[in-house]
Parts: structure tokens; sequence; C-alpha cells
């Protein structure tokens, strides 16, 4: 993905060397201008205005209320949670992904299962809210059909303490999209991991572990590490699922923050913005922890 | 505020809020709403706590309910909607009669539905209608509201079985047809909190719901 | 070469079981629309009911749109950068990751706090609202665009392609347009078919910018209110995308998945 810039010394020698002019540079960044004034538009602006928007009261005057706001246990513990289920779902999501791209790559499962997978990745990857939240009900709900099937074998779900309701039962709902965006992500990657490497390590005499820990896996981590940051961004700001599903009895920050500015009972703006910051405060977060991970697993390609 | 009833898949309709900590009714009862956003929801706690010897500006025997029950086993924390009482994962929900009463007919049997009014804390809701300060047509909007607090509009209400606010003077000027007025559900004993008492009781929902029931998700 | 394929055989397993039950337990409740009876009335009733059709064709169009969108600039900001600008390749990067930072919720509400009032006012006619979308969209879709986009690029030798069109006589315009896009095809294709979607189940910006007339908030809708329908709707909404998505399958015989935001 990255480029070298080999043959602009080239194309200096060839052109005139006036016509590498200042029109030139400012037609190159015409190019990209529309570019950067539809980021500026439609990221930039909004963000600010997010930002601005924590800061007043609903008044509009000044404040550090909302921010202060921000540090109560109920919030503490909404960011919390949705952390943890992101996290718990990047990870979970991720190794079921992993495994079954693996399998449809390296594996040796035949080409058709392939590509029925990757089709089948690409629909369920956007499977997610009120359907999603539906058909989980119906198949592990109370009177779910799975449930039921279980119950007639003898095994009470519920009576066990499982319910879907619950954090583990809207983790398992939500790796239901983030599975399939990890298969539709790493595969390409495990492409990439060429026969030869595996047919000379074996030649050197390294076992199949060996070669999984000191070959396969460093080449893929930063694809890894990335999709995983997807998986968990993906998570952090999934709203209708977790409306559909639990409805607000899960402290989400997404859901907190949909009740504040629906306004049907509670009505903060301000804090609604201030709680959306600490989101995109928490993802800047990740993706930097992200960046430097990812810087550090290069510099092992490199060797 | 009724309770929403399966009864092909609950034998027994509950008639009254504490019929509902039974234990026959297990994981079975739930809030149509999130009571820390959802005013029907939050109501359904004010009316629980009328029934349980509060008041309109004491809501604390409705959270301490929720909290039997869900002590008991028998709520469950999930937003119902009409699916979830269709297909028996919620079977007894509270909600407005004239969503319960849309939602029996549309069901139309499959599953049979049972709109019970419980025998004590009876509350009333009540919608009011606004237009914004910022509005591009504002005119536009105060014919809308014209029509909708005419006789003509007002029936329309009045088929979806909500009692309106010229409720009284259309039945003494006898302007409602027989058909609709035969259908509207005779309730008696409604008590409507004020705007004041909806606020400091939300509020107190809101902020003692996790503590006091605790049926959050962790 | 032998290999034991059991194991992914066993993950394929557990993941088809995980994928299909759900489906399942939602189509077995939907044919239960007759008491008592199984049939497909539930489908019936969604089938005739206009506001389907229109809510579908909506979300379909504005899938259209911003896949335009999305791509006019996608495509030349990303061919830009390696022909000629290679120093602002990490700021773009940065960019089109900074939708993942920035939830859906909270885009949509900076959108509407933006171009709500003064001196835009796009939220008081349709057009506006549905450009609104279309942008939202946009920025949505642009970190998958970006990459299927820069992957093909990658794939291609751009410089020699430019060169030779240059020395044909060919403009700029020409460039873009009739070599580079043309031999973006399957590229283009993955990041529309992802982006399409995306859109069409979309809920949280929709639900905020244009109701029930988007598709996403109108499947919710039935879902409050009617039972039968919703899981119904959402087996027919799972085979249309499954259909789109296998005809992209089949255009680009099998190679999707690998432009599908490859790294």
């Amino acid at each position: 993905m990255s480029s070298k810039p080999d043959s602009k010394p080239v194309e200096n020698k060839r052109d005139a060397p006036q016509a590498r002019s200042a029109l030139s540079v400012w037609r190159d960044w015409l190019g990209v201008a529309p570019f950067i004034l539809f980021a500026i538009l439609f990221i930039l602006l909004p963000s600010l205005s997010l930002l601005f928007g924590s800061f007043q009261d609903s008044k509009g005057n000044f404040t550090f209320q909302n921010f202060m706001d921000l540090f109560t246990p109920d919030i503490m513990g909404a960011y919390w949670v949705t952390i943890r289920i992101s996290l718990v779902t990047a990870l979970g999501g991720g190794l079921l992904g992993f495994m079954m791209a693996y399998g449809v790559t390296v594996g040796g499962l035949p080409r058709w299962v392939r590509s029925g997978l990757s089709t089948f990745s690409g629909v369920a990857s956007n499977f997610a809210g009120v359907p999603l939240a539906f058909a989980f009900i119906f198949t592990l709900g109370r009177v779910g059909m799975v449930t039921l099937l279980l119950k007639s074998l003898g095994v009470d779900l519920y009576d066990k303490g499982f319910s879907l309701y619950s954090f583990w039962g809207l983790s398992f709902t939500y790796m239901y999209f983030q599975f399939p965006l990890m298969v539709l992500t790493i595969t390409p990657a495990l492409d990439g991991l060429r026969r030869e490497w595996r047919e000379a390590a074996e030649n050197l005499g390294a076992t199949n572990t060996e070669y999984w820990l000191k070959v396969a896996l460093p080449i893929l981590t930063p694809s890894i590490l990335g999709t995983m940051i997807l998986l968990f961004g993906n998570a952090f700001g999934a709203y209708a699922t977790a409306l559909s599903l639990t409805g607000g009895f899960i402290n989400l920050i997404t859901i907190l923050i949909g009740s504040q500015i629906k306004g049907d009972v509670l009505h903060n703006p301000g804090l609604g913005y201030a709680l959306a910051m600490g989101m995109v405060i928490v993802m800047a977060v990740m993706m930097t922890i992200y960046y430097f991970l990812r810087r550090r697993s290069e510099r092992w390609l490199k060797q | 505020m009724a309770f929403e009833v399966n009864s092909d898949v609950v034998k027994n309709v509950p008639a009254d809020w504490a019929d509902l900590l039974k234990p026959e009714y297990k994981g079975q009862v739930a809030l149509a709403g999130d009571p820390r956003g959802s005013s029907q929801a939050q109501m359904s706690v004010i009316a629980a706590s009328l029934a349980n010897g509060g008041s309109l500006d004491n809501v604390q025997p409705g959270l301490d309910f929720f909290k039997k029950l869900n002590d008991a086993g028998n709520f469950v924390p999930v937003i119902a909607k009409q699916a979830t009482v269709a297909s028996g994962e919620t079977p007894v929900i509270m909600r407005w009669n004239y969503s319960a009463i849309a939602d029996k007919a549309t069901l139309a049997g499959n599953p049979n539905l049972a709109v019970v009014i419980p025998k004590t804390g009876i509350i009333g809701g009540v919608y009011i209608q606004a237009i914004s300060a910022y509005a591009p047509h504002p005119n536009a909007a105060k014919l809308w509201m014209e029509f909708m607090y005419s006789d003509e509009g007002q029936s329309y209400w009045l088929k979806g079985a909500c009692y309106t606010a010229r409720y009284g003077d259309m039945v003494s000027r006898n302007a409602i047809p027989a058909d609709i007025a035969d259908s509207l559900p005779t309730v008696t004993g409604v008590v409507f909190p004020s705007l004041d008492q909806l606020v400091a009781s939300g509020k107190t929902i809101t902020d003692t719901w996790m503590t006091v029931v605790g049926a959050d998700v962790k | 070469m032998k290999r034991n394929t059991f194991w992914s055989w066993f993950w394929l397993a557990v993941g088809v079981l995980y994928f299909i039950l759900p489906l399942i337990a939602t189509f077995l409740f939907s044919l239960r629309a007759k008491k008592g009876v199984l049939s497909f009335l539930a489908y019936e009733h969604v089938i005739n009911d206009p506001s389907f059709w229109e809510s579908f064709l909506f979300s379909l169009v504005v899938a259209v749109f911003t896949i335009l969108v999305s791509l006019l600039l996608v495509v030349p900001t990303a061919y830009w950068i390696r022909l000629r600008l290679p120093q602002l390749r990490t700021m773009i990067e940065f960019v089109t990751m900074l939708p993942f930072v920035i939830p859906a919720i909270v885009l949509v509400f900076g959108i509407i706090r933006v171009y709500s009032g003064a001196p835009f006012h796009l939220t008081s006619t349709f057009i506006g609202t549905d450009s609104l979308l279309v942008a939202a969209y946009a920025v949505l879709a642009l970190p998958y665009m970006f990459r299927a986009v820069d992957s093909g690029l990658g794939a291609i030798d751009i410089r020699s392609l430019t060169e030779a069109a240059q020395s044909l006589g060919a403009n700029w315009f020409t460039i873009l347009f009739r070599v580079i896009f043309p031999n973006l095809r399957v590229a283009i294709l993955s990041g529309a078919f992802l982006t399409l979607a995306t859109v069409i189940g979309e809920f949280t910006i929709a639900s905020f910018l244009v109701g029930i007339h988007a598709f996403g908030p109108y499947m919710s809708l039935i879902g409050q209110n009617k039972t039968y329908e919703a899981s119904s709707l959402t087996i027919i909404s799972f085979g249309l995308t499954w259909a789109f998505m296998g005809l992209l399958q089949f255009i680009t015989r099998g190679r999707a998945e690998s432009l599908a935001g490859a790294h």
C-alpha cells in the first residue's frame, strides 16, 4: 500500500525546467482540493460544532459543567461497559473470524466455500440493528428456537443463569457482524502468506508452531491489529443493535447520547455532546495505540 | 396505563399490580421502554407507585415494586414491543391502553391479547403539541393544530382509542359517531400527574433506577 | 499437498452454525403470521406495502448517489497522491480513518447542528436533507472506498498509463475517466457494494435526518408495530442484500473480497 515516488526526478529532466512551475504545483493541489473541502465541510466542521456544543449549557453559556458531569459513576461506568464490550467482541469476533479466514485460505477448503463465505460476510457484516436483535431474540430469547430446543433436550439455559439480555448476550449478538468483518479484512492478508515461506521454514526444520510464532504471525500482525481496531470502533459506535436488544437497560454510551438528544425524558444536549467528545477521545486513544503497535510490528517486517 | 397480556401464553391474566409479583409470571414481565429515557416506562413506575401506597409526589414505592419484581425473577430487562409480546418473550407488559388496543387489532388473534386496566394505580398520560419558535412555516403549523382540534381531527384520535382534549365537549354535543363511542374503553379513577410532578418523579427514577432496582446489564 | 483440513472444516461449521441459526429462527417465526398455519402471509403483507418499496428505493437511490460522490472524491485523490503528492499520504490516510473515530450518532448530530441553522438552512427542504444524508454516508464509506481504490491503484502501473495517455495528448479529465477509472473496475465495484450494503440497512443517521423515508428506520418502525412482518422483512432485506453481493461476486469472479478493505 505504500508507494515510492520513483520517477519524479525523471519527469523533471524531461519537462522544461520552467514547466515545473507554480502552476503545476497549484494544479496538483487542485486535484485533492475537492476531497479536502469535503473533509472540512463534513468531518471537521461537525466535529468542531460538537466540541463547542459540549462547552455550552442549555442557555448557550460557556461552561465546563458538561465535562464535569462526565465523571459521575453512572457515566464512567457506561464508558467502561462500552469499552469492555468493544474489546470482548473485537477479540472474540477477531478470533473466530481469523479461524474461518484461515480455513478458507491456508487451511485448504474448496474454492466455492471461500466465495460463499465472502459473499455472506459482506452481507452479514452489515446485518445489525433491529433485524439482528430480533433474530437473536427469536433464537436465544426465553422462548427462542435454540432455547426451546435445548430445553427439550433437558438443558434449561435461563435456569442456569444465561440471559440474552446481559453483557454476554449482547456481546454474542455483536459478534454476528464483527467476525464477518474480520473475515473480509484478514483474508487478503492471509492470501499474502506465500506458501514458499512455509516451505522454507519447514525446510529449515521449523515445526508448525514455530512457523506460526516466528514467521506467519509477525507478518500478519499489522493487519490483525488494524482489523481489531476496526472491530473495536465498530462495536464502540454501535447504537441500533444495543437499543433494539436491551433497549437502554445496558449502560452504553451511544444509548446515553441518544437519550439525551432525543429528549423524551431527559434533555441535556450539552451533556450529549460532551459524551460524544468522550467517545472521540477514547477512539483517538485507541487509534494512537494502534499506530504505535503497528510501527513496532512493521519494524519486525523490515528485518 | 394498562397491561398488555399475551393470553395464549399466559393463562391467568393478571388483574392488578400485586398479581405481577406472583411466581407464575416468572421471566414474563417487562416495560415498554427504558425508565431512564422513556416517558411510557416512567409512567409505568409512577402507576406502580400509586398502587403500592405512593402518590404522585412520591415515586419511591414504585421503584421498590420493580425491585421486588426484579428480585423475584419476574422482570425481563428488555424493551418490550408487539413482537416480543406475540412471540411469548415478554408476555406481560405495561403499555398505554391505546397502543395495547392497536396491538390487539394488528395481531387479530394471532396470538390473542388481553388489554387489562389494573384495579389500582390507574394513571393517565397526556400528550401536548407545540409549535417551534424557529419554525419556518408557523402558520401552516397553526392550521394543522386547528385541524387536530376540530371535530373531524379529534374523531381520528378517538378511533385510535385515545381520549381527546375536547372529548367532553363533543359528547355533550353528540358529535361522536356511535360506533366510535362504543368502542372507546371506559375507565374510571384515572389520575393525571401535573408537569411538575412528572419532572420530579422522572428525575428520581432516572437517578435511582440503577441503584434501587439494579436491573442493569453489567 | 496433503493437509489436514479437519480443523478448517470445524471452524467453518461453527461459523456457519452461528450465522444460520438466527436466520432460521427468524424465518420460522415469519411463517407464523396465520394462526396455527405456516404461511407466507407476512411476506405478502410486506410486498404489498407501498412504504416498503418507497423506502427501499429511496435508500437504493441514496446509496447510488453516495457511491458516485465518494468515487468522485476518492479516486482522483488517491490517484493524485500516488502520482504527484506522496507527501500528503499520511494526512489523507488519517482523514480516511477519522470516520472510525467519530461514531455515526456523533456525526449526525454534528451535521445537524452545523447545517440546520444559518447560513445553510439545509434541513428545511427535502433536497437539502437528502443531500446531507448522502454527504454523511460518503463520510461513513470513506475508509472502505479509499482502501479499496488505493489497493486497486497499487495493483496497476498508473505512472506508465498516465505517461502513455499524456503522450497521446490526453488531458487530466480524459486520463481520469477514460484510463484510470476503467482499470479500477474491480476495486470500485467492491467498494461500491460494501457502501450499498451499509447504506441500505443504516439506521442511526437515517432516523435522525429523514425518518421513515429510508429503509433502515422503516424496518425499525415495522419492528415496533408489526410482529410477523418485521421478521419477514428481515429475511427479505437479507435476501436482497445477498443477491446484490452475489451479483458482485459473479461480476468480479471471486476477486472481490481481496479488495474489501485490504491492508
